[in-house]
């Protein structure tokens, strides 16, 4: 039985190729939508307790960071990804995408589009690769220190789980390479599918 | 800032003399607990307000913190009936929000005051609520509580 404190390289492996399957997809949208290659790949995939979430990023780095739930329409919410930006990415990303001069509603409002389209790429991974259907709730948005961003979801989540799980997404767009963290906090119903996928992997 | 000690999320810890520090509080709250006669304290980063019933001991209700963090004082020296309480944080973060099941901050804050009224401990300073995370630091050498706001700016509680 694999518990989710101790996977494997294997099933590691098998979480990136989520991740990638997921914005793969949300590149080819994002293409799409701005009429600009946009390439995104996960380098790597980890899963990390939440009590040592200030060691593995940078908890008083200011991100932009926009959260949506993931529904199951059979068994309810089943989890949130959490999409950050840090403050560097998110300025350039909005200059390249809409140019020089654009407010702050305007910015916010494009990071939380590519929000999600990001999360409803995740949906579909996970239904091609789980065979389980779940869809996106709207997108909420806000700027702070990348902890303080998520604890209140986190917390909800907190009594069933304690591990997020953390794919490294790397952006290309206009021969300029971004950095974003993308983050799927599950529910216990949805470390439940991860597991499901990971037996069919072996 | 001399010896600095960093509590998790969901965690707690006790000293005598260090800087007891967390970071990234947002809708979390960091609860601290002093004994000024024999100068020890502790800090906890509390992400839920009560624990239910039969759920494993941990910091990161704010019932069971409290409980851990005045033993874990009472094993340094320190005795409950003298400990004060200083907390900070309980934000809302989210400019736009569509779930409401995230306004949690102010629930929080209301149930710690309640719990630490329950133990009958004073709440000598706080400051709870606003929309921006904040960084704690609390000096267990004089029980100061300095808050560092994420946009910038400070303030000694």
């Amino acid at each position: 039985m694999h518990s989710i404190e101790n996977l494997g390289e294997m099933e590691l492996d098998a979480l990136k190729e989520l991740g990638n399957i997921g914005v793969g997809k949300a590149a080819t949208s994002l293409s799409q939508m701005l009429g600009k290659l946009v390439e995104m790949s996960v380098p790597k995939a980890m899963v990390v307790k939440i009590q040592n979430l200030h060691k593995v990023i940078d908890a008083e780095e200011m991100v932009a960071g926009v959260v949506t739930g993931l529904d199951d329409i059979e068994n309810g919410q089943s989890g949130f990804l959490y999409i950050t930006f840090p403050e560097p990415s998110s300025q350039r990303l909005a200059e390249i995408l809409l140019g020089n001069g654009s407010d702050e509603e305007m910015v916010d409002s494009t990071l939380m589009e590519i929000g999600n389209i990001l999360s409803s790429a995740f949906c579909d991974a996970t239904a091609e690769m789980l065979g389980i259907t779940l869809i996106p709730t709207p997108p909420s948005f806000g700027r702070d220190f990348a902890i303080a961003v998520i604890d209140a979801i986190i917390s909800q989540l907190a009594e069933k789980s304690d591990y997020v799980i953390f794919f490294e997404t790397k952006l290309e767009v206009s021969e300029e390479e971004l950095e974003i963290l993308v983050m799927l906090i599950p529910n216990e119903k949805f470390v439940n599918y991860v597991f499901q996928m990971l037996e069919m992997v072996e | 800032m001399g010896n600095e000690i960093l509590v998790g999320v969901g965690e707690f810890r006790v000293a005598k003399g260090a800087v007891l520090k967390t970071v990234g509080l947002g809708s979390c709250i960091g609860i601290a607990l002093y004994d000024p006669v024999i100068k020890v304290g502790s800090l906890a980063h509390v992400m839920l307000p009560q624990s239910s019933n039969g759920t494993k001991r941990s910091a990161k209700y704010a019932d069971h913190a409290v409980e851990m963090m005045i033993e874990a004082m009472e094993r340094l020296g320190g005795d409950r009936n003298r400990v004060i309480a200083k907390m900070a944080g309980g934000a809302q973060i989210f400019k736009h929000m569509t779930m409401d099941m995230l306004r949690i901050g102010d629930r929080n804050a209301e149930a710690i005051k309640s719990i630490l009224r329950d133990y009958g401990i004073r709440i000598v300073s706080e400051d709870i609520g606003g929309s921006e995370g904040r960084t704690v630091y609390f000096f267990t050498s004089d029980g100061r509580m300095l808050v560092k706001y994420s946009r910038g700016g400070e303030l000694w509680i």
